[in-house]
């Protein structure tokens, strides 16, 4: 029972807006980080739906990797918020413009 | 004993198979090192020193591989075009010339760091080891053959200049402007892997060279123009290119100076270099079906404008610098629509000039904020009396930044118009607006220069003492700024050599 392939790259579009628009919408810094990270698992999905389809495990491979790297750049990017939350009080972008945005 | 011997022995031979990724492994293995070496109590003040040394045998390194007897250049026989991990890296003239750039800059904001990393200020080992290893994810840029590497490449240097952003936790500004640095870089990060997962699956490989020759062939075109589109925002996004620079002036007036420098004159080449790769090599066989250069020109001139626009009426000089920054990223991205083999190497020797310069100018900001001068233009006012010395840098570099001679900036800038012109087409008209936006920009660096020497100093101003070490980054990057138009010869003919070597990428596999 296979899934057509246009069924994954669909479910990864979808994936890519609603991260996309939510990066856009939110001012919680918390949210618009959790927005880029959907925007990153649509392109694993991407990924690892090329690399199913075409019988190329480098596909899959990649969407590891690519995990890694996101669960790297969360860590900084949490520890930058908690520094900020510390000398301001919030998180809310909409608030933090001392520097002109 | 012998097992011992033999380890050694296949170690040698791995290492000398892997010669030219030397630097990247060196610069790893030190900032690895710096981490338990902080924690020395008496060897604080050796760590910078510790670095630069590192920084210093990795350029040398890359001087000794970047050789070209008929340039009379370089000391060795010429080590090029070696392939690693299965063609992934190649360590060709291309590599080795953004190399250069990046371990100079590296180098110098590495030496101002002695001094703006203060005596007692906390985690001064993860300091300079966030440097360094955001000098290795750009070096593994200029060499990465592969858009799933380059992605890498990329990540290790911006999640490294996340934190270096960061670095002065008590400081307001420093965290508010790493906040927004970090949350653009994330979503460029995104759409890049994104769009580089639309063009694997057009091609069904992720190497430039194989991306070239399946291409034309794609059954997707849709998927691939996708996927084109979306790399160019995320290296826009990296690239402060408009509309996706409004990130750069508050991260460059936020974060600490040497960073602000390391910023704008290393890790915007790092877009450079990738765009340049991805684009020429990658889509070189679909640019009449993608259109990517007809994008890269309306980037350009969009850039070009709204940088020298909006810097004319700045008085911080960090921000002024930052929209000068993005003007001078738009006369790359003449060079990167162009594409010709001589306009690439224009866009080489300006990215070389121009990290020169912008690096220089951030550091003499730093140098005199660290001698008590402050941020705004008119505390400028009468620095030609309080400090000849670093009045005739800054003068030098703003000149460079203009495009004036006797500075490389002149040459550079002077190639990328000739080059553009010489493709003839629709590129005359950025060479023209690309023209107009020089003679509009001198009206800024002018102003700077005028505020420094024309009017007197504030009664009761006493002389500047800029820090040794600032001094010495502000003063080497003013010398080369001036070689950079005396041995222009020379320079343009090593741009072209690496202009050269990445086209040959294309036949490799």
């Amino acid at each position: 029972m296979a899934v057509p392939q246009a069924a994954v790259l669909g479910l990864g579009a979808i994936l890519f807006s609603l991260g996309f628009y939510g990066v856009l919408t939110r001012t919680n810094a918390i949210a618009i980080l959790m927005s880029v990270e959907v925007m990153l698992t649509a392109a694993n999905i991407n990924f690892v739906a090329f690399g199913q389809y075409s019988g190329d495990p480098a596909g899959q491979s990649y969407a590891l990797i690519s995990i890694a790297l996101a669960a790297a750049e969360v860590a900084v990017g949490l520890a930058i918020l908690i520094t900020v939350f510390k000398s301001r009080g919030t998180i809310d972008v909409s608030r933090i413009n001392v520097l002109r945005w | 004993m012998s097992d011992l011997a033999d380890l050694l022995s296949q170690l040698n031979a791995s290492l000398s198979d892997h010669i030219g990724l030397l630097p990247m492994l060196l610069l790893t293995i030190l900032a690895l090192l710096l981490l338990p070496l902080s924690q020395v109590r008496s060897f604080q003040r050796g760590l910078g020193v510790f670095a630069l040394l590192g920084l210093g045998v990795a350029t040398a390194l890359v001087y000794e591989m970047f050789a070209f007897p008929h340039l009379g250049f370089g000391t060795f026989e010429r080590r090029l075009d070696e392939s690693y991990f299965g063609g992934a890296m190649v360590v060709n003239a291309w590599s080795l010339f953004f190399s250069a750039i990046f371990l100079v800059v590296a180098l110098l904001v590495c030496l101002a760091s002695l001094s703006e990393v203060k005596r007692h200020e906390p985690h001064q080992g993860e300091y300079y080891a966030l440097l360094l290893l955001a000098t290795v994810g750009m070096l593994v840029v200029a060499s990465a053959n592969d858009l799933f590497l380059l992605f890498i490449g990329i990540e290790i240097a911006s999640v490294s200049t996340f934190a270096l952003t960061a670095w002065r936790k008590k400081d307001a500004l420093s965290s508010e402007a790493a906040i927004k640095f970090f949350l653009i870089g994330g979503l460029s990060a995104a759409l890049l892997l994104y769009g580089i997962s639309w063009v694997y699956g057009a091609t069904g490989s992720v190497q430039l060279g194989q991306i070239a020759a399946a291409a034309p062939h794609t059954t997707h075109p849709e998927a691939l123009t996708l996927g084109a589109l979306l790399m160019i925002a995320g290296f826009g996004f990296k690239f402060a290119a408009v509309p996706f620079h409004g990130w750069a002036p508050d991260v460059y007036t936020g974060a600490p100076t040497t960073i602000s420098a390391f910023l704008a004159a290393g890790s915007k080449k790092m877009a450079v270099v990738a765009a340049l790769k991805v684009f020429v090599i990658g889509f070189g066989t679909v640019a009449a079906t993608v259109h990517w250069q007809l994008i890269f020109g309306v980037l350009a001139i969009l850039t070009m404008t709204v940088g020298n626009v909006v810097a004319l009426w700045q008085t911080d000089i960090k921000r002024m610098l930052a929209y000068s920054s993005i003007g001078q990223a738009g006369y790359i991205l003449i060079a990167v629509a162009v594409a010709t083999p001589d306009a690439i190497a224009a866009g080489l020797y300006h990215s070389l000039t121009h990290a020169l310069m912008k690096g220089g100018a951030f550091l003499l900001v730093g140098g005199l904020a660290a001698a008590g001068v402050g941020y705004k233009i008119a505390d400028w006012e009468g620095l030609g009396r309080r400090s000849p010395g670093m009045a005739l840098a800054a003068t030098l570099l703003l000149l460079g930044l203009a495009g004036i001679p006797p500075t490389g900036g002149f040459f550079s800038k002077f190639f990328i118009f000739a080059t553009a012109v010489a493709a003839g087409d629709w590129f005359l008209w950025l060479a023209v607006i690309g023209l107009l936006n020089s003679a509009l920009s001198l009206y800024y660096y002018a102003k700077v220069i005028r505020a420094i020497y024309k009017r007197p100093a504030k009664a009761g101003a006493k002389h500047v003492h800029v820090p040794l070490p600032y001094a010495a980054a502000v003063i080497l990057a003013t010398i080369g700024v001036l070689a950079t138009f005396f041995f222009a010869n020379l320079g343009f003919g090593l741009a072209s050599e690496a202009a050269e070597s990445l086209l040959t990428l294309t036949s490799l596999r």
